[in-house]
């Protein structure tokens, strides 16, 4: 599903990713670990499409395509998703409105038929009580005052929303507490599925003990340095990020 | 030709546009005094009094302080006829508010029409107009005309002295009008300059709603005129919408004065997305304890449409409250003014006055010229300004289009929420939805000059 070869981008004039290749195919979880600075925000945004993020040199394949020249909402449309690591807050646009709004606006691009306000108020529902989001916070404006578990729980609400092919999820785990990231996980968990594959982007090992991962992968100095499977989540919790990349070295 | 040649001819061409702008103004004065030999001394005095301020005035100029953004005399070079009192079709254009359960009121180029028109029946409430009273007007209109306002300018004195028409509106102690009064000001006639006098006096404790909307029947550049005198005694309330609908070819002035008793409290809103220049000037007096005024704007603009608002708002006594609030969306060459004061007098403690400015500047051509002032001669007071200026959040618009929603849509999405920071819960529940519809049909019909290139994300 996706093939990213050799990806060299600079941002603000600096290259931080500096040859990174990796291979997801369908129904595949990948987890990405690595260093403050190693790079891993920046791929979840090249991904998604973000200006800024200058891609120097390789490419990326999605689905057979061409990623770079989609624009964000293209990528959207054919089930690229990014749930944020800080959400942002927007207000004055009411999270109803924004979802319905970027729901009917994906299944145009798709050439599908939009959602008349019935129909999906009862789908946002069905969606919002499995994760325990409730009818008053899809009547506040965006993200705006939610606490940080409740910020998380929306994107992944989003996700379960738009049944993404791929879920990049960006340090999801970060600022949650263990209750929180339990509710967040089984969301997640929910929405595993042969052909849905996600990028678990993450700092810390525990998160991937309730998101199981099939590979591993260490970033370090803007590559790949060493992949492998869950175990290696755990030895690098073990013996740190230090030795890894020394022994890559 | 040489050098010398090309500047004395400039210089020459400057010379004499001073006062040639004028002159066909002025002769339009002295036509109107000529026909006037009928009217009551007191209306003649008025329109002299106009004639002679305008006179050693002339029109405003960008060296003035309070014009220095907004570059008036070139434009008053156009031709623009005196509208010709012509059979009235009964054709009234639409207005955002015509779905709004209202008492319309009809003014067209300048001349109140009784015919088209739907007034209160309720007692308490007064119209007057010059026309129809023949120069017999109560003292309390009179009082109206010979408020400070109407000379405090050029403009509102070119007003005084050329209106067709005036209309008066009086609201006896304790009278809360049940609907809103909406007037509707339409220009009918083509390349017209209409003038306009309107004057409301609300007695104690009296409420109403004035709606006013400007709207053009055709696509000539017409100037509208006008002045407004408001006068509210104690405890008296009144809220105010005014809606500028008419073609972007238009010019529209409008000088305000208020002046408020204690506890007295006037709102104002001004949507603006018509008009080629559009300027709401006022002088908000609060003249007694407890009065609250909240001055209101929001604009949309395109091509190379010029939007003025200036304000000032002037605490003459102790513990009155002022806010001023302008947002606006600059698309294309466009030009968005705001210029707020705040006067807070000696004596004027206890005064709580903020003002808010903030520009979306959708496109490197568009600008945006703030200037807040403050001048206080008091202590204890509470006193802020905040000004902004600037493209959108491009974090929030990556947020959007990663979510799918294209950048036009996504830009039309923040401008909304940002529009709608001014208006939500500042105008009374009737006129809220079409206030936002107008908005949204704003944006709607703009998309393209939204999603201009370098313009965000």
């Amino acid at each position: 599903m996706l093939e990213v070869k050799n990806l060299h981008v600079d941002v603000g004039g600096k290259e931080i990713l500096k040859g990174l290749s990796l291979s997801i195919g369908d129904g595949e979880v990948h987890a990405i670990m690595g260093p403050n600075g190693s790079g891993k925000s920046t791929l979840s945004y090249v991904l998604s499409g973000r200006t800024g993020y200058d891609v120097t040199r390789g490419d990326i394949t999605y689905d057979g395509a061409p990623l770079m020249p989609m624009l964000p909402e293209e990528r959207a449309a054919r089930g690229i998703f990014l749930a944020f690591q800080y959400p942002l807050e927007i207000p004055g646009v009411s999270t109803m409105n924004f979802l319905r709004t970027a729901y009917n606006a994906q299944a145009k691009g798709r050439g599908d038929d939009e959602l008349d306000a019935a129909s999906f108020l009862r789908l946002v529902r069905q969606k919002a009580d499995l994760l325990n989001v409730s009818a008053d916070m899809l009547k506040r404006p965006l993200n705006v005052g939610f606490s940080g578990g409740e910020k998380k729980r929306n994107e992944i609400l989003q996700m379960a929303l738009f049944e993404p092919r791929l879920a990049i999820l960006d340090e999801t785990d970060s600022g949650l507490d263990i209750d929180a990231l339990k509710l967040v996980a089984d969301g997640v968990n929910a929405l595993r599925a042969p052909d849905r594959s996600m990028l678990v982007i993450t700092h810390y090992q525990r998160l991937l003990e309730y998101i199981v991962p099939d590979f591993v992968h260490v970033l370090a100095g803007g590559r790949i340095i060493k992949s492998g499977d869950k175990e290696l989540a755990l030895e690098l919790e073990r013996d740190g990020y230090e030795s890894i990349v020394s022994s890559a070295a | 030709m040489s050098v010398q040649t090309a500047k004395k001819k400039t210089a020459l061409r400057v010379a004499a546009s001073r006062g040639d702008i004028e002159r066909p103004y002025l002769e339009a004065c002295a036509r109107v005094l000529e026909e006037s030999g009928g009217a009551p001394d007191w209306l003649r005095n008025m329109r002299r009094r106009g004639v002679e301020t305008f006179k050693s005035q002339g029109f405003p100029h960008r060296r003035l302080e309070a014009w220095k953004y907004t570059d008036l005399r070139p434009r008053m070079r156009a031709e623009y006829h005196m509208p010709c009192r012509q059979e009235t079709t009964g054709y009234v254009a639409n207005t955002a508010f015509d779905g709004v359960r209202s008492y319309r009121l009809v003014v067209i180029d300048g001349v109140f029409e009784p015919a088209l028109s739907t007034l209160p029946q309720q007692n308490g409430f007064e119209l007057v107009t010059l026309g129809a009273a023949a120069g017999a007007l109560p003292q309390w209109a009179q009082d109206l005309l010979g408020q400070e306002v109407l000379f405090s300018g050029p403009m509102p004195a070119l007003a005084a002295a050329l209106m067709r028409d005036g209309l008066f509106i009086r609201l006896a102690p304790g009278v809360a009008i049940d609907r809103p009064l909406h007037i509707i000001f339409q220009t009918s006639s083509g390349a017209a300059q209409v003038h306009t006098v309107l004057g409301i006096v609300l007695e104690k404790d009296a409420h109403a709603t004035l709606v006013e909307s400007y709207v053009s029947r055709n696509r000539q550049a017409s100037f509208h005129n006008q002045v407004t005198a408001l006068k509210l005694a104690e405890g008296a309330q009144l809220s105010h919408i005014r809606l500028e609908e008419s073609t972007p070819e238009n010019l529209h002035i409008t000088t305000l004065g208020a002046r408020q008793a204690k506890n007295a409290r006037y709102t104002a809103m001004s949507v603006v997305s018509g008009g080629a220049l559009v300027r709401h000037e006022a002088d908000i007096r609060l003249e007694d304890a407890g009065a609250s005024t909240e001055m209101r704007g929001v604009y949309m603009l395109a091509g190379r449409q010029h939007c003025d608002s200036t304000i000032v708002v002037d605490h003459k006594a102790r513990d009155c409250t002022s806010r001023q609030v302008y947002q606006g969306v600059l698309t294309e060459n466009s030009r968005g003014v705001y210029q707020g004061k705040v006067i807070v007098e000696e004596g004027a403690g206890g005064t709580d006055a903020h003002q808010l400015s903030r520009a979306l500047l959708l496109s490197a051509r568009a600008e945006a010229d703030t200037k807040p002032e403050l001048e206080i001669y008091a202590d204890d007071v509470k006193c802020s300004h905040g000004a902004t200026i600037g493209a959108l959040d491009s974090e929030a618009l990556f947020y959007l289009r990663s979510r799918g929603i294209p950048l036009g849509q996504a830009k039309s999405l923040l401008i909304e929420a940002f529009l709608d920071e001014v208006v939500e819960g500042a105008v009374p529940g009737v006129l809220s939805a079409p206030l936002r519809n107008h908005i949204t049909q704003w944006l709607l019909g703009h998309e393209a000059e939204i999603s201009q290139e370098g313009s965000g994300a």
